[in-house]
This record gives C-alpha cells, structure tokens and sequence, in this order.
C-alpha cells in the first residue's frame, strides 16, 4: 500500500511503485477525469498538477510523487469555479472534451507561474493535442482566465 | 472463441422484433409523448414532475454538439429554457434508425448511426414536433382543468398561463395527466421570427461536465467487479492467430486472462496498466498476412489499374468530342495517401455478457452495429442485450466501425464478469480502418481562353464499402462506391436517387469514372470519406487551369458557377473577407470551393513558406452556406474543427504500409498540429432559410488545395501529394 497526498486527501493505492500515476488515478482511485491518450507524454490528455507544477500523468510513477502535492481536474475546484474553468465555460470551448481536462489543467498551472501569458508564451506552454480542433477557443479561454484570475 | 457473423439480413429481421415494427421517424412521435403509461420501450421526451425535461435523442455526441441542438429544436417548440433540459443521453431506440440513409438507399440501410452530417439534416423537424406535440398536450391538459379554451392558455417558459386570470401551472404538474390526452397529428410550428433559441450560440449543453471531468467517455465506464483488458493484434495485415506463448504475460502481477480470438488477443487483468504491460509481454503466433504490401506497390496496382475501363460516376454532354475538339489538353495527377482518425480518446468498449442479458457500453457512432456485434457473440436474442452509448472522445468515423466492440464481450462471456477493454494508442493507430489511398487522373479539355469545355476524371483505389460485414446497399456489383466518389461530379449518385449535376462546375462535357482497385489493407470512412480526395484534385487541378490560361483562380470558379447563386455569393463573401489579391507582402493566397453536402462553401488560406520549405498558414476565411443554422456558435466550431482535421493531413503525417504493416504508431512518429501551428480564423455563415446542409465534415477536404495553391502562389511549385513535405518546396 501506498499512501498519495490527492486533492488534499490522503488515498492508499495498492499499486506497484513502478505503475504511471495516470493507471493509479483512474483505475484504483476512479478519478476519470485525467485521460488516457498517447501513454508517451506526447499529447497532455493526462495532465495533473505535481506540487504545482503540470505533470503529464502517464510518464511518472507512484514511486515517484510520494510526498508530493497532487491536484487533479476533480481537484482544481469544487464546483467549476477555478478561474481557468469559467473562462472555458464562456468562450464555450470544448467539442468532444476528451483533452480538454488536461488542457485545462496545463492552462492553471501556467498562470501560476505567468499570469498574464502572451500568444508567444502559450505557444511555447500549451503543447497539449485536440483533434476537434479547439486550439483558438483555447488560446482566447487562456487569455480570459488570466483577466478573471487578476480580477479574483 | 470465433466471432459468428451475421448476414444484413438476419440482422434486421431480429433487430425488427425488438422494436416491435421498423417504426420510421415521426410516426413513433404521438405515443413518444405520452412515454412511461406502460409501453415496453424507452421513452425518448419525458417531463418529470420537477418538471426537468429527460431527453433521448438518436444521435451521438462525438463533439459536433448534436445534444445541444437537438435539445434546442425541442426546447425552442416546447417553450421552455436549455436549463431545463436536465438530462440527454443517446437512446437505442427503433424509432430512431435513420431517415436520410433510409431516404438514400430505398429503406434498405435501416440502422441507428450517427455519421455523414446528416443528423440536423434529418432530425431537426422530428425533434421540432416531438417539441410542439408535448407543448399542445401541456395547454390541452391546463385548458381541461381550468375548462377554458385552448386558446386562452399560453406555453411560456416551462408554464402554461391563463390570459384571462393569473391561473399557471407548470409543466410538471400538468405532465401526468396530460399523457392521457390523444396528441395532435400535425401541431403547429413556430416561425422564424418567432425564434428565441434557434439561431443563436447558445452555450453547449455539455461544456459543465467536460470541464470538470465528470463527463462520462467509453473509457470512463465504471461497474461493480469489472475487469480491465487490452488488445493486441496481428501486426501485419490478414494474419490470423493460430497460437500465443502467454508464458511471460501472465506473469505479469494482475494479469488474470488471454483470450485469443481470430485475430487478436484481449489481455485481462485488474488493471488496464496490467493489462497493457501483460500485452506487450504476450507473444503471437500467427499464419498467412499480406507481407509485401507497401505504398510502392499499392500506388503500382493503381497505376496499372488506371488502364482499366472503370465504373461509371457522372456524365454530361459528350465528353469525346469535347476532348478531340480542344485546344489544349491539361492533364494531371493526384495522390492521397492513407491516414488515420487519431481520435483523442483510443478505442475502447466495456461489456458485461451473462448465459440470459449482455449489456455494452460504448462510444459507438452506431448503437444498432454494436447491438449487432453483441448479437454475434452472445447468441442471445436483442430483447436480452442492451446498448448504452457514451460520450464519443472524437468519433470522425473510425467509431462507425463495429471491430473494438468484439474483445470485451468474448472477454466477458469467456470470465463472467464486466469487462472494459481499452486499446492503447499504438494498436489505435496501427489498426485503423485508414482513409483510403488514391490516385486521381484529370484531363481538362481547354478552349483558345484556356476555359474547360472537357474534363475525363479517372478515380483509382479501394471500393471501401466493400469490406463492411454489412456490405451497405449503395454498394453496386460493379463495385461503384459512393463513399468514395463523392466530391467529384458525383450529383449524390445514390441508388435512389438521380444524380444531380446542376449546381456543380459548368464543365459542358464530362466523364467521371471509378477503377475499384482493391488493397489488403481496411479502409474506412474518415472525415469527409471521398470528398477528401476528390476536392484536394479538382480544387487543385481548377488552379492549375486557372493558372495555365491566366485567369484569376475566383474569377473561373465565378465564371464556372454562374448557374449556382449560392456558390457565388460565398464565393464574393470569401473574396471579400479574405482580401482576395491583396495578401500582405510575404504571403501568399490560395482558394478552393466545394458544394459537398450541400453545403456551399469557400476557403482562402493565406501561407508563407520559408526558405527550407516550411509552410506557415497565417489566416484562413472560411465561407459557409449550410442553410439554416440552429446553432451559430456550434456550426463555426464544427467548420474551424473540420478544417484543422484536414490542415493536419495537409501539413503533418501520413500513414505508411511497408512489409505488411503500418508504420506508424504513437504522436511521435505520426505528428498533430498544435496550438502553435494553428491559424487566425475568420468563419462566417451566410444566414438564410435553406434547408439545413452538412456541416461536421463540410470544412475538411477544402483545406487542403486551398493551402497547396497558396503554396503554388508563393513558390510555383505544385504539390500533387498531400501531405505537404518541406524536401519538395526547397
């Protein structure tokens, strides 16, 4: 048993260290929200927060964040209300939604190291894949999240 | 362990006593009303006594919105708000198989499947009267019970008031009794002008749940007991397993099966993480496969074949004398290479299979198909297997196919337990039914101007459709495909229908004809099916006519559409917007034009490429005219989203066949455009009261010539292979 410190709750998982975060997340602890989409850190469907910081879920392992702050989609808010996603809500951004937890939570965690990110900074940042194709929703739900995240 | 197939046949008979009667669209409406007084089926309107609406609509939502505008149609007849809409979920339903593939193939594709873009097309004014019919029924009961005329109580936002005195009640409270009232055959419609939903971007129903991750997708199904498994396939084409050495796999901890089918083998295990590492450990044994398939050779028979006399397609005029009689003739070749659908979320299925029920669930654009695959295995009788369809995480008609269905259910069967397999995004890729290869011949027969009075098309690849289990009625002896050849001159030649050139290109004398050139690779229908590479050829090949003769590349698309209003308006519309002839210094413009799915539409992309051929699109204008619109906001995320589809196989990967096998496997070696990489967009619908067009393939295949003749415009050099590679710019 292996104890991780999720959405400030403490969760024993019954995992090999050597299993990826994203597998334990999903598989033992039913936090769907973080998806499954390339397993090889290519396209940012399973991104969580790892003190802080956007870590893609299926390259690093429960080994690995023991000890460590670990936010997930369920966890960025109780009800929505993470600026981040209200911004998503207005500009209505998602299609399939699929990646779109994931480019959410890589989006909250550039603004806690940038708060107001250029289209230079985004491009550099978001790296995530959607095939829906709802990148210019996104770039402009980026911008607004950092308008409401200054406001808050 | 075998898959027992089912003929076409066999299947609509069963699926028939299921529903009680292939009950066609609107004539199932009256008693859909009153649903819940004691028939057997699922009630697709129900109107609780919160009075929150449950929807069941026949669509899947795979990302193009269909639950938000079904649910609106409704909403906007039913008077009442979106907030209202408490619940929508895709319902497997007999009443709704649908109507448009039973309009175009004489009943004989009698199924529920979303695909095509044709779920407005054909549901709009059924979701419309199921709409009105309820909100008729809520006045009738509120004038009974207060014993006033009918047309003193008014519907208004989930209430019926009485003009005459303060009296309301709301739809909840009437409910009940109003389901005894006989419902009106024909209720009346609103009017446009009388629209307070319909039109506008009202906000998706399904944003909430899919920004804080509680949407539920196929791989997010969640049952007491399940199991957790994974597929690996035969690599190479057309191998089939005659054995496995599991040795090593199941000592992988939490492995607790394999189960070799035809093939492939499911790995289940009490993790999906288990389960894929057990795969990776599990060795096949295989016989047969097709080893020396390669592009090289698939393009080879192509080029073969193109001697071949071939199936007819369209026909205008006489296209022999045209071509003996011109000037000049221009002929060109085009190539589309495979690719696949890389929908974000892999595929993936969960089924639970007792001797007596089997229950799947899935993220299936065809609940009647997966209905059909469970039939297959479980020889139970549809009465005892129930379909449930999830959110789709990309659908773009990989989904349609009915494959990904099969593991979890012989799992399921085989363990008694619910099982949900998912595939990992290597076996995603690498067992794709791709978009087809192609090879495209044209022959223009110009004029002294330079104006084409000929044009002899030849289209050389698979005839998809024939590989279907459910070989679909469009599908001729003679292996002529309209899943292919739409795009080009096709009229929509369906069975049941006369071809229809009127509105196409004014070319007086035509002959467009289909070689089958079948490959021992699966094909399938991708974004758009033929359309995709029959309009990068004639959108690329009318540019290069233009650019023979000297004319503007819009001024022949204007001068060859002078019959068709609709095409010349957009074609202004996108002139205009886009600044046509006026790109700023460094950039350079392209344009193509498409009427696929009746959906009339231009697009300029505006490029620049850079000294080691890299190409940068800048900006695109995209002009639509798709009818009605019942969703503004919707219909440019469908457009803007169709058009970064076929921007990623204009400017990224492509899938390769070598030695039997696909080359690719995972994002790495076959790349997707990024938020870095996409352009500024301008979408803009043309408003109208047409009837509603296609719209959630309509924006992929245009893109394509649009940028390869922007990259002409900026180089002189003419890409007649997508996808675009910097080593044939530099």
């Amino acid at each position: 048993m292996t104890t991780l410190e999720i959405n400030r709750k403490q969760y024993k998982v019954d995992v090999a260290a050597d299993t990826p975060l994203l597998w334990a997340l999903r598989d033992q602890l039913k936090l769907h929200g973080t998806k499954y989409g390339c397993g090889i850190e290519q396209c940012g469907a399973c991104t969580v927060h790892v003190n802080g910081r956007a870590v893609r879920s299926c390259g690093i392992t429960v080994g690995e964040v023991v000890g460590k702050a670990i936010t997930t989609i369920e966890g960025l808010s109780p009800d929505s209300t993470h600026p981040v996603q209200q911004a998503w809500i207005e500009v209505d951004v998602p299609q399939c939604g699929y990646c779109q937890t994931g480019m959410i939570m890589a989006t909250a965690a550039l603004l806690e190291r940038n708060s107001m990110p250029s289209d230079r900074d985004i491009d550099r940042t978001i790296s995530n894949i959607c095939r829906c194709g709802t990148y210019n929703q996104v770039r402009e739900a980026i911008h607004r999240a950092a308008q409401l995240k200054e406001r808050a | 362990m075998k898959v027992i197939k089912l003929n076409r046949r066999d299947f609509l008979k069963s699926s028939a006593l299921a529903g009680g009667g292939l009950i066609l669209g609107l004539s199932g409406l009256p008693k859909l009303a009153q649903a819940g007084t004691g028939s057997a089926l699922p009630p697709y309107l129900r109107i609780a006594p919160d009075g929150g609406i449950h929807l069941g609509v026949p669509s899947a939502e795979m990302g193009q919105g269909i639950h938000t505008t079904l649910a609106m149609l409704l909403a906007e007849e039913l008077e009442v708000e979106m907030s209202q809409i408490h619940h929508i979920e895709t319902l497997h339903h007999p009443d709704f198989k649908h109507p448009t593939f039973r309009e175009w193939t004489n009943s004989k594709l009698n199924v529920q499947m979303t695909g095509g873009s044709v779920s407005i097309r054909a549901w709009h004014l059924p979701f419309r009267k199921l709409g009105a019919t309820a909100r008729e029924l809520l006045r009738s009961e509120a004038a009974r019970q207060w014993n006033v005329p009918v047309a003193e109580c008014r519907a208004t936002n989930g209430r019926i008031e009485h003009s005459g005195s303060r009296r309301s009640l709301g739809y909840g409270e009437l409910a009940g009794d109003a389901s005894r009232l006989t419902p009106l055959e024909n209720p009346p419609l609103k009017t446009p002008e009388q629209f307070r939903l319909l039109g506008k971007p009202v906000p998706r129903w399904d944003t909430p749940e899919k920004v804080n991750g509680s949407a539920v997708f196929g791989t997010d199904v969640d049952l007491p007991g399940m199991l957790y498994g994974t597929v690996k396939h035969c690599v190479v084409f057309g191998e089939r397993l005659t054995g496995v050495d599991d040795t090593k796999a199941k000592a992988v901890p939490g492995v607790i099966a394999i189960i070799p089918l035809e093939d492939q083998a499911v790995v289940v295990a009490d993790s999906t993480w288990a389960a894929m590492q057990g795969a990776k450990a599990l060795t096949l044994h295989t016989s047969g496969g097709h080893k020396d398939l390669s592009d090289e050779n698939i393009f080879q028979q192509f080029r073969s074949d193109l001697a071949k006399a071939g199936v007819p397609v369209a026909h205008r005029g006489d296209p022999t004398t045209a071509m003996g009689k011109a000037i000049r003739v221009l002929e060109l070749e085009y190539e589309a290479p495979m690719q696949a659908h890389a929908a974000m979320e892999p595929l993936c299925a969960t089924a639970s299979v007792t001797p007596e029920r089997c229950e799947v669930w899935a993220p299936t654009q065809s609940s009647d198909f997966a209905m059909m695959m469970a039939m297959g295995v479980t020889e139970l009788s549809p009465e005892k297997i129930k379909v449930h369809t999830t959110y789709l995480g990309g659908g773009f008609g990989r989904k349609v196919e009915y494959d990904f269905i099969t593991a979890p259910l012989e799992a399921s069967k085989v363990l008694g337990k619910p099982v949900k397999v998912t595939w990992t995004r290597e076996e995603d890729t690498r067992h794709d039914f791709y978009r087809p290869p192609f090879l495209i011949n044209m022959r223009f027969g110009l004029n002294s101007k330079g104006i084409p009075e000929g044009l002899n098309v030849k289209l050389v690849g698979p005839a998809v459709s024939r590989q279907w289990q459910m070989p679909p009625p469009w599908l001729e002896e003679n292996g002529y495909d309209w899943l292919v050849t739409v795009g080009m001159f096709d009229g929509y030649n369906l069975p049941n229908r006369t071809p229809d050139l009127s509105k196409a290109y004014a070319i007086p004398n035509l002959q467009v004809d289909f070689v089958p050139s079948d490959i021992q690779a699966p094909t399938g229908a991708w974004r758009s099916i033929g359309a995709s590479h029959n309009t990068f050829a004639l959108e690329s090949g009318l540019d290069e006519v233009a650019q023979s003769g000297g004319h503007d590349p819009f001024e022949l698309r204007m001068k060859l559409l002078t019959r068709n209003p609709r095409a010349l308006a957009v074609l202004d519309q996108a002139a205009e917007l886009s600044g046509w002839g006026k790109a700023p210094e460094g950039r350079f413009q392209g344009m193509g034009y498409t009427d696929y799915l009746e959906t009339f539409q231009a697009q300029v992309a505006e490029v620049s490429v850079s000294k080691r051929g890299k190409v940068k699109v800048h900006k695109i204008t995209c002009v639509a005219d798709c009818g009605q619109v019942f969703n503004s906001h919707i219909a440019k995320q469908q457009l803007e989203g169709g058009i970064l589809y076929g921007l990623n196989a204009t400017l990224k990967g492509e899938i390769n066949v070598k030695d039997g096998q696909i080359v690719q496997s995972n994002f790495d070696d076959y790349p997707m455009l990024k938020l870095k990489d996409t352009p500024e967009f301008n979408v803009h619908l043309m408003e109208n009261h047409e009837a509603p067009g296609g719209l959630g393939e309509a924006g992929t295949p245009l893109i394509g010539p649009a940028v390869a003749n922007a990259v002409f415009a900026a180089t002189g050099k003419r890409i007649r292979r997508l996808p675009i590679r910097p080593k044939d710019l530099v």
